[in-house]
């Protein structure tokens, strides 16, 4: 399990990128582990980068989390339409508030695509009757 | 900001509560609004901002965990109101934003919004009828009172009583120099909780059953007079059947009291408190779904531990019922041997010996549940004696947003599917070493 050769770069970001998302969210890792059905080690692995992740594990981490696939996989930079406005606008915030802000906004536009391309999106209406 | 706009911003909170048909003379529940509008919550950890509005996809609210409840829910219902009044702007809000005095007229809209929206006219008048506040005889304790059992920041609610001219410039000056902490002391005979963001109830009372609605971390404190030298205890179930068995003499500590499991066909009517958070519109949505006790799936948020505790039992003799200089006087007349005509604090029918003593409780909250402690005054060491008063405390205590916000994470569907995502048999590695 343990991978022995040397990873590319980008691979040594994922476990720790699971761990800072999950102790965003103020989770435990046996939360987390009870969550997916996975053992609390065998977590632990993985956020220490001692045990790879299957797709499944990784994208219901990613959807637990409410963070985007492609930037817990290694991705750099905020995966959003307007990227470049959301740094400027972030600019003056702590890195770790920029941090969570951009992956958030990265986590709403990753939904937004899947439900169906970049039409501009009606504003929400408050709807008539309490659901 | 011109007289128009902050018309507007109040009218859009209005019209917003109106929408989603929120109940106006119950305590609001923004993170419910938040669902409502189809925008998605986010809880975690910030520094320096207490929360964002985040326009991507269909929205977000990002709220800070770091915050006491209560500015948690004013800075949702401060992003709501951005999300309403400002089109698709990203917005970040740190301590200026939400709770000062910003110069941006963006700001202090979404301030006038959230106000309006956690205090909508109907639950404002409810509040003031229940405390009986009029113009110019409101003070910080009752600013602190009135915020608690509203659920709102302290600082916010001294605003709205600005706003609704309940209170002048120079008491709102001198209720926000003040501060909540001091406001709060004075609320709760001077008791500072160990959490600091934490409220403090007193449920000193003469009713046989107090019931109260609380959050995690809340302390709740209860002082009974006792005529100790006398004989006279207060004792909880536990101590009371001790002492019928006459298996021990009664404790110079008493013991920590029963927990007992309340069952919910025993809340029928919680009068008590008239504004009590059990009122909280739509908090259902922010609860975990189902009895958390039956769900295997969380072990960190599994109640194992009883959902509150006694953390302090305190014996005052003479109490806070007489004060020094009275005391004093007391003494100073015993001694010229006319005692009963400046004694007016123990009653002359009532023995000497014993005086007026004061003991005092105080229970902290832990995890969300239901929790009561039973208390009963007896004569200390007669078996036979019946107690001569009983007192229930009935608690049932909330999730704050935080913990509500994981749990309810640890609940939601993980395996719905976005584009983009990896097969689920891909393996990829994780190395950080």
């Amino acid at each position: 399990m343990s991978p022995s050769d040397n990873q590319p770069n980008e691979h040594r970001v994922v476990g720790a990128r699971l761990r800072d998302a999950r102790l965003a969210t103020g989770l435990t890792q046996a939360e987390v582990a009870e969550a997916l059905g996975m053992s609390r080690p065998t977590l632990a692995a993985v956020e220490k980068g001692t045990r790879k992740i299957t797709g499944l594990e990784l994208r219901r981490l990613a959807r637990l989390y409410q963070r985007d696939v492609a930037w817990l996989l290694g991705e750099e930079g905020p995966d959003v339409t307007d990227g470049s406005a959301l740094n400027r606008a972030t600019a003056n915030l702590s890195d770790a508030d920029k941090e969570q802000v951009l992956r958030f906004a990265e986590f709403l536009a990753a939904q937004r695509r899947t439900e169906g391309g970049t039409a501009a999106r009606p504003r929400p209406r408050p709807p008539a009757e309490p659901t | 900001m011109s007289a128009s706009r902050r018309a507007d911003a109040l009218v859009a909170a209005a019209e917003t509560l109106d929408a989603l048909a929120i109940d106006q003379g119950a305590v609001i529940d923004p993170f419910a609004a938040i669902d409502r509008l189809g925008l998605t919550l986010s809880i975690t950890k910030l520094d320096n901002l207490l929360g964002a509005v985040v326009p991507q996809g269909d929205g977000g609210v990002l709220i800070t965990s770091e915050r006491s409840p209560a500015i948690q829910r004013y800075t949702a219902a401060h992003e709501i109101g951005h999300w309403i009044l400002h089109e698709d702007h990203l917005r970040m809000d740190g301590e200026t934003e939400v709770l000062g005095r910003p110069s941006s007229e963006m700001e202090r809209e979404a301030q006038l919004f959230a106000g309006y929206f956690l205090m909508p006219p109907p639950l404002l008048n409810r509040a003031i009828a229940a405390y009986d506040l009029r113009p110019g005889g409101i003070h910080s304790e009752d600013v602190y009172r009135l915020s608690r059992d509203l659920d709102v920041s302290y600082e916010a609610s001294a605003r709205r009583l600005y706003a609704a001219r309940l209170i002048d410039r120079t008491a709102l000056t001198q209720i926000l120099e003040l501060g909540r902490m001091s406001a709060m002391q004075r609320a709760s005979a001077g008791h500072r909780p160990a959490d600091g963001l934490a409220d403090v109830w007193d449920a000193t009372s003469d009713e046989e059953v107090v019931s109260l609605v609380v959050e995690e971390h809340d302390e709740v404190v209860m002082g009974f007079d006792e005529q100790r030298l006398a004989g006279w205890r207060w004792m909880t179930a536990e101590e009371l059947a001790r002492r019928n068995s006459g298996s021990a003499r009664p404790l110079q500590r008493p013991l920590a009291p029963a927990v007992l499991p309340v069952r919910p066909d025993r809340y029928p009517g919680e009068r008590d408190n008239p504004m009590s958070r059990l009122t909280v519109d739509g908090r259902a949505a922010l609860e975990p779904h189902g009895a958390p006790e039956s769900d295997p799936g969380h072990s960190d948020l599994r109640r194992t531990e009883p959902p509150a505790a006694v953390v302090e039992d305190t014996f005052e003799a003479g109490g806070e019922r007489e004060t020094p200089a009275q005391r004093r006087r007391r003494r100073t007349a015993r001694a010229r041997g006319r005692s009963s005509q400046v004694d007016d604090h123990v009653d002359a029918a009532e023995p000497q010996i014993g005086g007026n003593g004061v003991r005092t409780f105080v229970v902290r909250a832990a995890v969300p549940g239901e929790w009561n402690l039973q208390l009963y005054y007896a004569h200390a060491y007669d078996p036979r004696d019946e107690p001569l008063l009983t007192y229930e405390l009935r608690l049932r205590i909330q999730a704050t947003p935080t913990t509500a916000f994981r749990v309810r994470r640890l609940q939601s569907d993980l395996d719905q599917r976005l584009s983009g995502d990896p097969d689920d048999r891909e393996e990829f590695e994780v190395d950080v070493a």
